[in-house]
């Protein structure tokens, strides 16, 4: 069930008011099992034989935990037998579902190049939606028990919704144990303003979603389409640098819209999940741009990948590998392509070459914001093409003549002049409310839940009618979100 | 007690409660303004385009008319772009005696037109009822989705009886696809970007404008003049047949509902002819397959198949009939009539009709049949 759909508009408020008004009321474990029940509902509308899965690895971990917690702390070769039962069988089942056929058409490459023809056959595998989210929640709740962070959880109907809950099942936030879990163990008070507030982020989240980044990926989809075809005559030039720069937006706007609209679903049902976003687009440095996007998934590499290698403790060289092998496995987290893991490595090498100049040359503000999002972005050719020969025709195109031709990609004029006004609009309220949070102010507060009763409806109408009259809706399943491949 | 602590003590108890009870009763209104405001652009036709053309409201509108003028219907023809451009109801009107209208949209299924023949016969009966094979197809409304659906929206539209239509929505849309099959506003919401002048005009009041026909349009839409062209002949030589009858299936939708019309016919005492319109023999290979599956579908819900695709091959006057100047000059899946092949389709059933059902009395000696003919156009 996608957040975008006239399903989950039926869904959710069902659910939030079957929750307050019953499940909530008569106990703690009545109530996780209603949200376990959901959430099992909300993903098997997908697609049911999955669903197994997700129950079979959650029933798995939570065993495994207790397991772990019973045995003797100091008895490490039975602690870490159970922690490696637990990592070959999540990252087994993920390499099957969603690795197995780059593996083998890389061994098949492999070949190829010393000049034997192995042929061999690709599976008809198809990837399990949300499988990298859950998996790696699951797996730092393995972990944090193992290293004694966490007390193993004794309640299965909690855990399992903790690993299951809807909002933030398919596509994150990456929750950590230690601070969603404990949140399933009372009954929630309702809360007026947090619940309103729940609301507005929905909404909000869904303008981003259906106005903007759906807009944007018209164009794109339309630019990159092209490239793939190997028509880059046609494409040459400006079209394609707007293309990338409209797909660096889309991703951003399209993630943060919904880890948006899952903290807003989260707070509706009186739970808090984590900031994911923190306007990347703002960042001074790679390194602070990794500490504002995707910051579950970055937070999660660095604890339980980067810092076990040994961090940035063991010298510049163990730094710069550590760096390297944290990109790359981010990269393949992402795809199983090797456009993926060059993305990553990319990436990699800015924070490792470019932070360095950038504080050498006091590049700051402004500027360093700049230079940060178009490196980026040109990371991102990798990030969006089907394919390594995809990427090196949008490169070949990428240039600032023909800009005559930017329109008659999917937008017409005005609407990508609606576009382009809509973008510098978001990027002026990212900045305002960076400059408000410094201050320790929310924007929402002073924008609408402080005013009068009739702005803040016109403000709601406002939200609403955005929507209907400039969303971008698909009658199916067509404009599903961009982190649900992953 | 101060006075200033008074008077917060005070304004806090006239604050409303801030209960779930409270959220629910506010998101409840506000849910019904976003509502009306709805209702109001729909009811200004904001996102409404331009009509000039619209064939299946026109249909609508004299069939109505039909009823309001006591004109009695006595074969009613219904199917999708094969009738409506491959019969003519004037020409039928004047050999058989017999009033006729054709209704049904252009794409649609035969879904669609059961409930096209539900609310038609709740206005009037006929004697007879023709329904045209070429709606018995593979699809299934519930499948279709954006673009492939603007025929059924269009036909959902035009026609009268809302709660019909409402009964309707169900077995006609998914359900994620009922905003836009109720609603312009949510159909065509992107008239803002792609046709702003009309969106400009409409709110001003000054549109959306819409032709009105008040002469006696039976529903045939004359599109095609011009006959098969040696081209396309040359391509059917080198190239076969571009539809290809082994390919025909019959979809569950498709079945259920043309059993639904046999029933429902049979409730209401009109007789069933199914009217197989031709395409050029050479356009389709494998006929007999299609004949045979169509065949056993139809061989339960009624005795009448006037399969004229089968018989413009083996019946020598009809092969005479229908020449190459009787089909659309098209090698698309879709081949349509001409002018002139719709006229040969009329008359050709005219005879049929006549000929299997004697017993209904023609009107040639009717002088309010013979006022009607002589509005006909010419």
């Amino acid at each position: 069930m996608l957040f975008n759909s006239i399903d989950f508009g039926i869904f959710l408020p069902v659910v939030a008011v079957l929750y307050w008004t019953v499940f909530n009321r008569y106990g703690v474990r009545l109530r996780n099992a209603f949200l376990l029940a959901c959430s099992w509902f909300f993903y098997g509308m997908w697609d049911w034989r999955f669903l197994g899965l997700l129950i079979f690895s959650s029933t798995m971990d939570y065993t495994l935990g207790r397991l772990i917690g019973r045995t003797d702390v100091n008895d490490r070769r039975k602690r870490k037998a159970l922690l490696v039962v637990s990592l070959v069988v999540n990252l087994g089942i993920l390499g099957f579902f969603k690795y197995a056929n780059f593996f083998i058409d890389s061994i098949d490459g492999l070949f190829t190049v010393f000049g034997l023809e192995l042929s061999l056959k690709t599976l008809n595998i198809i990837l399990p939606v949300g499988i990298s989210f859950y998996t790696f929640q699951s797996l730092s709740y393995i972990i944090d028990v193992y290293r004694g962070k966490i007390s193993p959880s004794r309640d299965i109907i909690a855990f399992l919704t903790f690993i299951s809950f809807f909002p933030q099942l398919v596509a994150g936030p990456i929750e950590r144990a230690s601070h969603l879990l404990p949140q399933f163990d009372d009954l929630k008070k309702f809360d007026y303003d947090r619940v309103r507030e729940g609301i507005v982020e929905v909404f909000i989240g869904l303008i981003k979603k259906m106005v903007i980044a759906d807009r944007l990926a018209v164009y794109v989809d339309s630019v990159f389409q092209e490239a793939a075809a190997g028509s880059s005559t046609q494409i040459l030039g400006f079209p394609s640098v707007l293309a990338l720069i409209f797909f660096a937006f889309q991703l951003y706007i399209d993630f943060s819209a919904y880890s948006q609209i899952a903290i807003g679903t989260a707070k509706i049902l009186g739970f808090s999940l984590c900031t994911n976003f923190r306007r990347p687009y703002l960042s001074s440095s790679f390194n602070n741009f990794w500490e504002r996007w995707h910051i579950s998934l970055s937070q999660w590499m660095r604890d339980y990948i980067f810092i076990p290698l040994g961090g940035s403790r063991e010298g510049r060289r163990r730094t710069v590998r550590n760096l390297l092998i944290v990109f790359a496995v981010s990269g393949l987290w992402h795809g199983a392509s090797w456009n993926f893991v060059i993305w990553g490595l990319i990436n990699g090498l800015f924070v490792i070459l470019l932070d360095p100049l950038l504080a050498r040359w006091k590049v700051r503000g402004v500027l360093a914001s700049i230079i940060v999002f178009c490196l980026w972005t040109f990371s991102l050719v990798f990030f969006r093409a089907e394919g390594i020969d995809a990427a090196w025709t949008m490169i070949r195109s990428l240039g600032l003549g023909h800009i005559g031709q930017i329109s008659g990609f999917g937008l017409a004029w005005n609407e990508l002049t609606f576009t382009l006004v809509l973008l510098a609009v978001l990027m002026c309220f990212e900045y305002v409310v960076e400059r408000l949070e410094k201050r320790g102010e929310n924007i929402m507060d002073i924008m609408v839940f402080s005013r009068p009763g009739w702005l803040r409806w016109a403000v709601y109408l406002v939200l609403v009618f955005t929507i209907i009259l400039f969303g971008v809706y698909a009658t199916n399943n067509d404009n599903s979100f961009i982190y649900f491949q992953f | 007690m101060g006075s200033k602590q008074k008077q917060q003590n005070k304004k806090k108890s006239q604050e409303k409660p801030r209960t779930l009870k409270s959220l629910l009763t506010k998101g409840a209104v506000f849910a019904t303004v976003v509502v009306c405001l709805i209702v109001i652009l729909e009811k200004r036709q904001i996102f409404v385009e331009d009509s000039m053309n619209n064939h299946v409201e026109w249909k609508w509108d004299c069939y109505y008319r039909m009823k309001q003028y006591n004109i009695p219907i006595d074969v009613l023809l219904v199917g999708n772009s094969h009738l409506l451009t491959g019969f003519n109801p004037y020409e039928f009107t004047k050999r058989s005696g017999l009033n006729c209208f054709l209704l049904g949209a252009s794409g649609v299924g035969v879904a669609d037109l059961y409930f096209t023949i539900e609310e038609a016969l709740k206005v009037q009966k006929p004697k007879v009822l023709v329904l045209e094979t070429y709606a018995i197809n593979e699809s299934d409304p519930l499948r279709l989705e954006k673009g492939a659906l603007n025929d059924e929206i269009n036909s959902f539209r035009a026609r009268r009886d809302t709660w019909l239509k409402v009964r309707s929505t169900p077995s006609l849309f998914n359900y994620h696809n009922w905003p836009i099959a109720w609603c312009e506003t949510f159909r065509n919401h992107n008239y803002i970007f792609t046709k702003p002048d009309q969106v400009m005009r409409n709110l001003k009041g000054e549109g959306p404008k819409r032709r009105v026909r008040n002469d006696m349009y039976l529903g045939q839409f004359a599109r095609f003049s011009k006959g098969l062209s040696q081209t396309t002949l040359d391509r059917y030589k080198d190239e076969g047949a571009p539809v290809d009858g082994a390919e025909y299936e019959i979809s569950e939708s498709s079945a259920k509902y043309t059993e639904k019309i046999a029933r429902l016919c049979k409730e209401n005492g009109v007789r069933l002819v199914f009217l197989t319109i031709p395409m050029y023999p050479e356009h389709v290979k494998n006929y007999p397959i299609w004949q045979q599956r169509l065949g056993a579908h139809l061989k339960s819900l009624s005795p009448y198949w006037l399969d004229l695709q089968a018989a413009q091959v083996t019946d020598s006057t009809l092969r005479s009939l229908y020449t190459t100047a009787a089909f659309q000059d098209t090698y698309g899946a879709n081949q349509h009539l001409t002018n002139y092949g719709m006229a040969v389709t009329g008359s050709v059933f005219a005879q049929y009709l006549t000929h299997i059902m004697p017993d209904i009395p023609d009107r040639k000696n009717d002088p309010q049949w013979r006022s009607l003919v002589a509005k006909f156009p010419k």
